[in-house]
């Protein structure tokens, strides 16, 4: 495996994983996906390959917390929930990207 | 990270999440054949659709376990790599507490090498576990007669029992050893060896081949054979320089020739381990040749053998017993002919055979050793415990002075878990550091103690270098240590930071310094104790004169001697020995003190009359005349043996004092007279002399009754292999000289060559050698007890030194104010010292009680050292007290020159 720990694209998945849990409470893998792709109007296509990795490595900083539970189609699934560790996690890493967009903006315009 | 070992660990870790992450694959799987189907995919279709999608569900599976377990690993190497950063930046620290962690692993990994030698290791041979013992081989020589649970058998015996249907296969081993000498080629003195007679199929029982030419096997076994000989690989090294040639050549062995026909293996001491294993294996049928009239073979009565076999492969050793024992009942029935006396037969229906596991060889070191060790071990586990007290209280303090850093971490996000895990690495770096350290030191230690222990021995068959098994006991030591100092420091880390900040919580470091004095107490009482019990053993009065005297010990049994040129021969010697220049005085005796002791026979004495159980065996000893004078025995009544107390002459006998108080209290016993059992048929002996007693078996017991019989009068009776007979026989020559003791012994070599050239000097020593040869065990646990004592002072002086100066670095501000208000410098000191000698005090009274319960624990091992004696405790204590204040009064000084101004402006 590639490490990329510190990788920005990879903060991203988790920003945007932190952002959606936030905002919807609880959700399973599949259904992380599918709101990825429906937010990012599919212009940011979750590789499900990152996406559990992602979601294991967030369960062990204690950002994220999975509970087995059932779907609307009756199959069993984990549901992700976002703890408080995760909230403080999120809006370190919102205020990061806006550093980061608002640096590179400034590049951009300036350089 | 390499991929290799994050397998490896995926493998390792392959638990429940392995699982629940199946689940939620296989969830997400379904969960997109659902979508498609809902779009009117048919459903193969759909799965196909599904899998194309998703991609291989197994490859995201171990992506996202390598995530955990590789954050898990990297967490843990983060953890190593800082907690050496942080023992990097504490040196003095780091040293003190590696090297103290090093002496108390060592000490432990010294002494387990010995026992895992002498009691736990199994021989080197093929299945050591089938191996049984036929009893429990606490006999050992010759006897004559059996009761109850049988140790040692004849070889009539052991052939009976071979054929009773139990044993698969079954072997003898004789239960001592020989002295034998050898000669090769045309050599005119024979070199001494030491042999052990064995039944042929002794290496086919054990599982032994040999490493060049052959083993034994049966047929050199049978009467006609040509006699073979095995030797042992140390042996052929040193001896026969390795030679190729010497297997198959042919040796003189007490002047028969022998052919040797093979070299055991490297790792092979035999069935017993012991220093000086033999260097020769022998088939018991060679005993005829070789000890001609002393060949115990053709005696069905004289018992000498150990029997070492495998069951058959059904039968267990419960279902073998009873069926052994109806064996060797019919066999001493047998024996006993046809009219048994009730006596008798109750003794035999009382006998019996039991069967122990041989696998790790004839306990007979583990008897003599294991108490010894275990005691050993005691003391050098208090040590360790010691040294992991000390260490856990330097965390502790060094933990209270890193506050400011761990809440700065805490507040920068650090989880305490993470804290917590940090410190517990810090430990365990810590103790595998002192662990690796104390290997070496281990190895040495061990060497050192073998040489202390068996100072006599050329070699003992214990490894000293660090194998597997002592690699896993001391990492599992380190761990254990590790566990034991960092746990205190980590569960204070886990409590919550701002309240440690606020409380004091040093009352936890106070309680290790207590525990370390308390223990370090028990220590040197113990060490105290034991260096007594030495003193007492070692400067007692044995009843001769150690100094100046030299034990050259013969056999001219082995020289081919028969009863009628013994005369003769030992007249030769007497007055050639006699007549060397610088030789006081010397003489001749069956044996010495403490060196081929005992002969012993129950006496009938005239108006005596004995209690119904009471012991009427003194030891019997034939000597010389001016064995005394040699000796340095005092001759307290009448006159002891001269040149004219002989076969011809009136039978004469010298007592000890000890016989002569309790056969005729209250009278002259000078003219009485007694009989001995084996001399039934003679005159009684007259009492001619009383001498002091002597010890000559055991250096703590009282001294026995002794008898001394003229070497002149001879004992014919047979049989040939009878002690009676065999004591006719000198195995010492004593002479008593100023000389030098190696001057002397060459001297004796020489003058011996010259009057017979095939009776060589088996073994020249001096008499304290002998005495202290028997002190040996007692000095090696005394010397270590004192080390071991040493220890624990100087790692107590060490744990409460760095308590102390804790102590002022914390209160410099209250020492500085005070100092600023006047308090003179000697208050500031007594003020620190009184805190540690507080400390020491708690120590000691809870010391003192468990001391004297430990004394009482070892009294056993104790000689004149009452067990409850308050006087080692109390010494122990006055040591421990001196050793703090000392250990005090470095800080206190650096307390009293705090400079107030600085103190105050550190605040």
């Amino acid at each position: 495996m590639p490490k990329h720990q510190n990788d920005r694209l990879q903060g991203t998945l988790d920003l945007l994983i932190l952002k959606i849990l936030a905002r919807s409470g609880s959700l399973h893998g599949y259904g992380l996906a599918q709101r990825i792709h429906q937010i990012t109007d599919d212009s940011l296509r979750i590789e499900e390959g990152s996406l559990y990795p992602a979601l294991q490595r967030m369960t062990h900083e204690k950002w994220l917390k999975g509970q087995w539970g059932t779907t609307d189609t009756g199959r069993k699934a984990r549901f992700y929930t976002i703890t408080a560790a995760g909230r403080r996690q999120l809006e370190e890493e919102e205020r990061r990207w806006l550093e980061l967009t608002e640096a590179v903006g400034r590049a951009l315009r300036f350089a | 990270m390499p991929s290799k070992l994050r397998r490896l660990w995926n493998v390792v870790r392959r638990t429940r999440l392995d699982d629940d992450l199946r689940d939620e694959l296989e969830t997400h799987l379904a969960l997109i054949e659902d979508e498609e189907r809902a779009r009117g995919v048919d459903p193969q279709q759909a799965r196909d659709n599904a899998r194309v999608r998703f991609g291989n569900p197994l490859s995201y599976r171990e992506q996202a376990l390598d995530g955990v377990v590789v954050r898990w690993l990297e967490d843990a190497c983060k953890d190593m790599r800082l907690a050496l950063r942080q023992l990097r930046r504490a040196p003095g620290f780091t040293a003190v507490a590696v090297l103290s962690l090093a002496l108390g692993i060592g000490a432990n990994a010294a002494i387990f090498t010995l026992i895992d030698a002498v009691v736990l290791k199994s021989l080197p041979v093929r299945d050591p576990g089938g191996l049984v013992l036929v009893g429990h081989a606490r006999a050992r020589g010759v006897g004559t007669g059996q009761r109850g649970s049988v140790d040692v058998v004849s070889y009539d015996l052991y052939t009976h029992l071979r054929d009773a249907d139990v044993f698969d296969r079954l072997c003898a081993v004789q239960s001592s050893e020989d002295r034998i000498g050898v000669r090769f080629g045309d050599a005119r003195t024979a070199e001494p060896a030491t042999a052990r007679f064995v039944s042929g199929n002794y290496f086919h029982v054990l599982g032994v081949d040999a490493a060049l030419g052959r083993t034994l096997v049966p047929s050199d076994d049978a009467p006609a054979s040509r006699l073979a000989a095995v030797v042992s690989d140390r042996y052929w090294k040193n001896t026969l320089n390795q030679s190729q040639a010497a297997i198959g050549s042919t040796i003189d062995i007490n002047g028969v020739p022998v052919t040797i026909v093979g070299v055991a293996p490297a790792e092979f001491y035999g069935e017993t381990i012991e220093p000086d294993p033999p260097g020769f294996w022998l088939p018991v049928s060679a005993s005829r040749a070789l000890k001609r009239e002393r060949n115990l073979i053709d005696e069905p009565d004289e018992h000498w053998l150990y029997l070492i076999g495998r069951l058959k492969p059904d039968t267990t050793a419960a279902q073998a017993q009873p069926r052994l024992t109806l064996a060797l009942q019919n066999w001493l029935r047998a024996r006993a002919g046809s009219t048994i006396s009730p006596e008798r037969s109750a003794r035999i229906a009382a006998s019996r055979v039991e069967l122990t596991p041989a696998g790790s060889g004839i306990p007979r070191m583990r008897r003599n050793y294991g108490q010894t060790l275990r005691l050993l071990l005691g003391i050098s586990i208090a040590v360790l415990l010691i040294a992991c007290a000390n260490i856990a209280g330097l965390l502790l303090a060094r933990g209270s002075t890193r506050r400011a850093e761990r809440s700065l971490r805490l507040a920068l996000g650090a989880t305490r878990g993470r804290l917590v895990r940090q410190s517990l690495a810090e430990s365990l770096m810590l103790a595998l550091a002192g662990g690796a350290l104390a290997l070496p030191m281990a190895s040495a230690a061990t060497t050192l103690l073998l040489r202390m222990v068996f100072r006599d021995a050329e070699y003992v068959p214990i490894q000293t270098t660090p194998d597997l098994r002592l690699l896993a006991f001391t990492f599992t030591l380190s761990c254990a240590a590790a566990v034991a100092f960092g746990v205190l420091p980590a569960i204070r880390l886990q409590s919550d930071i701002a309240q440690a900040m606020k409380r004091v919580r040093f009352p936890l470091g106070k309680a290790l310094v207590v525990g370390e004095v308390a223990a370090s107490l028990v220590v040197l009482a113990a060490a105290g104790s034991l260096a007594r019990s030495l003193a007492n053993v070692a400067n007692q009065r044995f009843g001769f004169d150690r100094s100046h005297v030299l034990v050259a010990t013969v056999d001219p049994a082995l020289a081919g001697y028969e009863l009628e040129r013994l005369g003769p021969l030992y007249q030769q010697l007497q007055s050639r020995l006699n007549s060397l220049p610088g030789v006081a005085s010397a003489s001749l005796s069956h044996y010495s003190p403490f060196n081929g002791c005992c002969w012993a026979f129950s006496v009938t004495v005239p108006g005596y009359t004995p209690r119904p159980d009471e012991p009427m065996s003194p030891l019997l000893n034939r000597v010389s005349p001016r064995y005394f004078e040699t000796l340095g025995t005092t001759v307290l009544r009448g006159r002891t043996f001269n040149e004219h107390d002989t076969q011809a002459s009136r039978r004469v006998v010298v007592v000890s004092d000890s016989l002569a108080q309790r056969f005729f209290p209250n009278a002259d016993p000078i003219g009485r007279s007694f009989t001995i059992e084996s001399e039934a048929d003679a005159a009684p002996r007259e009492i001619i002399g009383v001498v002091e007693n002597a010890k000559y078996d055991s250096p703590r017991e009282d001294p026995r009754p002794m008898a001394y019989l003229p070497l002149l009068q001879m004992s014919p009776h047979q049989p040939q292999a009878s002690s009676d007979y065999q004591s006719n026989f000198v195995n010492a020559i004593e002479v008593r000289s100023a000389g030098d003791a190696a001057e002397i012994a060459s001297l004796i070599r020489r003058t011996l060559a010259e009057i017979d050239p095939g009776l060589p000097v088996l073994r020249a020593a001096t008499l304290s050698d002998h005495v202290s040869q028997m002190l040996r065990q007692e000095q090696t646990i005394a010397t270590l007890a004192a080390c071991f004592g040493a220890l624990a002072l100087g790692l107590s002086c060490i744990g409460l030194y760095g308590l102390m100066a804790y102590m002022v670095q914390r209160r410099t501000s209250e020492i500085g104010i005070r100092i600023a208000l006047g308090a003179r410098r000697g208050a500031v000191v007594r003020l620190v010292i009184r805190e540690a000698l507080a400390q020491a005090a708690a120590g000691i009274l809870i010391g003192v009680p468990i001391a004297f319960a430990a004394t009482r624990l070892i009294a056993n091992q104790l000689y004149g050292v009452s067990a409850g004696d308050p006087q080692y405790a109390a010494a122990a204590a006055i040591v421990l007290v001196a050793a703090l204040g000392a250990a005090g009064y470095l800080p206190s000084r650096r307390a009293s020159r705090i400079d107030p101004i600085r103190a105050l402006h550190q605040e």
